[in-house]
């Protein structure tokens, strides 16, 4: 069995890419998946300049793609890019309702899981970055 | 014929912490947009929703994509012809690093 990186408990898979786009590590689900890897790479060009009004370029710290049983969280850290795929059945996190139209997934919706925000938490350079000496 | 647009548009604009919302077709043109959103998201907004539909395409359920920074979110889900965009800002800052 592999000894996989476990970023989060409900995780299937995880990919640690550079800023080029280079894999760095991989498991799980996501093992040696370099086209995933080069598809996030795409959309992470894509979503630097979206509106510079609403969010300044290259601001977007986290992107979360939310699927019926599964969901990915995308993190930006020092040059790094973190990304996870977490399984939603596990842990008692409802599955949402998104068998009817767009309206009513807008109001189901539910972002700001804390699977992923216990993962910046675990992520070595915000810890880091507290420490800094005067 | 634009009326259900128009009218769910608003439905959605009065959602909490709602900012805007727009609706773009297929080719990323604007078909409608209520509050504070920019129509010309609507190519982008499309564009992201295209590159996310490749990553599972045989998943046959859109994924909801949701981009986080600081107080500000931007959802965006795919429905058919149809791409939803919504804008969404909460009074405060509700970032994970700051504990």
């Amino acid at each position: 069995m592999d000894k996989d990186k476990q970023i989060v408990a409900n995780q299937i898979g995880y990919l640690i890419l550079k800023d080029d786009g280079a894999v760095l590590e991989s498991g799980g689900d996501l093992k040696n998946d370099e086209r995933s890897a080069n598809i996030i790479m795409g959309l992470l060009n894509l979503t630097e300049s979206i509106d510079e009004n609403f969010m300044p370029n290259s601001s977007c710290e986290r992107i979360s793609i939310d699927y019926e049983h599964h969901s990915y969280t995308i993190c930006m850290s020092n040059r790094h890019i973190y990304i996870v795929k977490l399984c939603k059945n596990q842990n008692g996190a409802a599955p949402t309702t998104t068998t009817t139209s767009s309206s009513s997934s807008t109001s189901v919706y539910n972002d700001a899981n804390e699977g992923s925000s216990s993962l910046v938490a675990t992520n070595p350079a915000s810890s880091t970055s507290s420490t800094v000496m005067a | 014929m634009e009326e259900q647009l128009e009218k769910v548009l608003s439905e959605i604009v009065t959602q909490h912490d709602t900012v805007g919302a727009l609706l773009a077709n297929r080719q990323g043109l604007c078909l409608g947009a209520k509050g504070n959103i920019n129509p010309n998201v609507s190519g982008i907004g499309m564009a992201i929703s295209e590159q996310v539909a490749k990553l599972e395409p045989n998943n046959t359920v859109p994924a909801t994509i949701c981009l986080y920074s600081g107080n500000k979110r931007c959802v965006i889900q795919k429905d058919g012809e149809i791409t939803g965009i919504i804008y969404k800002q909460t009074a405060t800052t509700s970032t994970s690093a700051t504990n």
